[in-house]
């Protein structure tokens, strides 16, 4: 599997498997990414390859719930990238507020989503983020997130 | 931007944003009550102050921000800083 090609200067290759999974709070099975594909200081683009044992799947598709988490998580990645490159602990984010979500469709299990999450302002303890995915090519979700990060776990 | 315009313009984004008729912003109308705001319309108030007068708002600021007046003072205060910086 490959990922993508137009990685921005920070990040050299895509992240994946453990060294993913150093990045994020969140631990499997309840990880909604495959690899983070690019990172720069406002923006992370991730992808994610729906697997038939994934957790928030219903008749054979990741559900809204799944599409949340996963722009949620890619937000969560780039945060967790930042802080390993700056050695300081990946602090715990909650998601505080979903507005304007729109889905005009389901990933299938076997599908692979590509997911770009751009940080819109940072209030206080709150990062407030736009999110798209895509499905080959395809818009099929899109939201805005107010995330709280612990500003005790920073 | 004068005392005046300041005032109308912080009344339309709120009267836009958080749904509440005109009549009910008075100076010395309770802020917080009167627009029903959580922690996190907070957050959404911010973001339309820096994003319209150019400043940053600190979160400690809110503390002494009671009523609309105060809010208006507060940005033609920061605002004034903001030009002179």
């Amino acid at each position: 599997m490959t990922f993508g090609k137009n990685h921005s200067a920070d990040l050299k290759e895509a992240v994946t498997g453990s060294a993913l999974a150093a990045l994020l709070p969140q631990k499997y099975p309840f990880v909604f990414l495959t690899a983070l594909t690019d990172v720069s200081e406002t923006e992370a683009t991730s992808v994610f390859k729906i697997e038939a044992t994934q957790l928030l799947c219903d008749n054979g598709n990741l559900n809204q719930s799944g599409l949340i988490e996963n722009i949620a998580q890619t937000s969560a990645a780039k945060l967790g990238y930042e802080c390993n490159r700056d050695n300081k602990k990946v602090p715990l984010g909650f998601i505080a507020d979903l507005k304007d979500f729109v889905c005009t469709r389901l990933p299938a299990v076997g599908e692979e989503i590509t997911t770009h999450v751009k940080i819109e302002n940072k209030v206080f303890d709150i990062t407030i983020i736009s999110g798209t995915v895509t499905l080959n090519g395809e818009k099929i979700a899109s939201c805005k997130m107010k995330i709280f990060i612990d500003p005790n776990e920073q | 931007m004068n005392k005046e315009e300041i005032i109308s313009k912080v009344n339309e984004f709120l009267i836009e944003e958080f749904e509440v008729s005109a009549d009910k912003i008075t100076p010395d109308a309770p802020l917080k009550e009167t627009l029903e705001l959580d922690s996190l319309d907070y957050v959404d108030l911010v973001v339309i102050i820096e994003g319209n007068f150019g400043i940053k708002v600190h979160q400690e600021d809110f503390a002494t921000i009671r009523t609309f007046d105060d809010l208006y003072n507060y940005i033609i205060t920061k605002s004034a800083q903001t030009t002179v910086a």
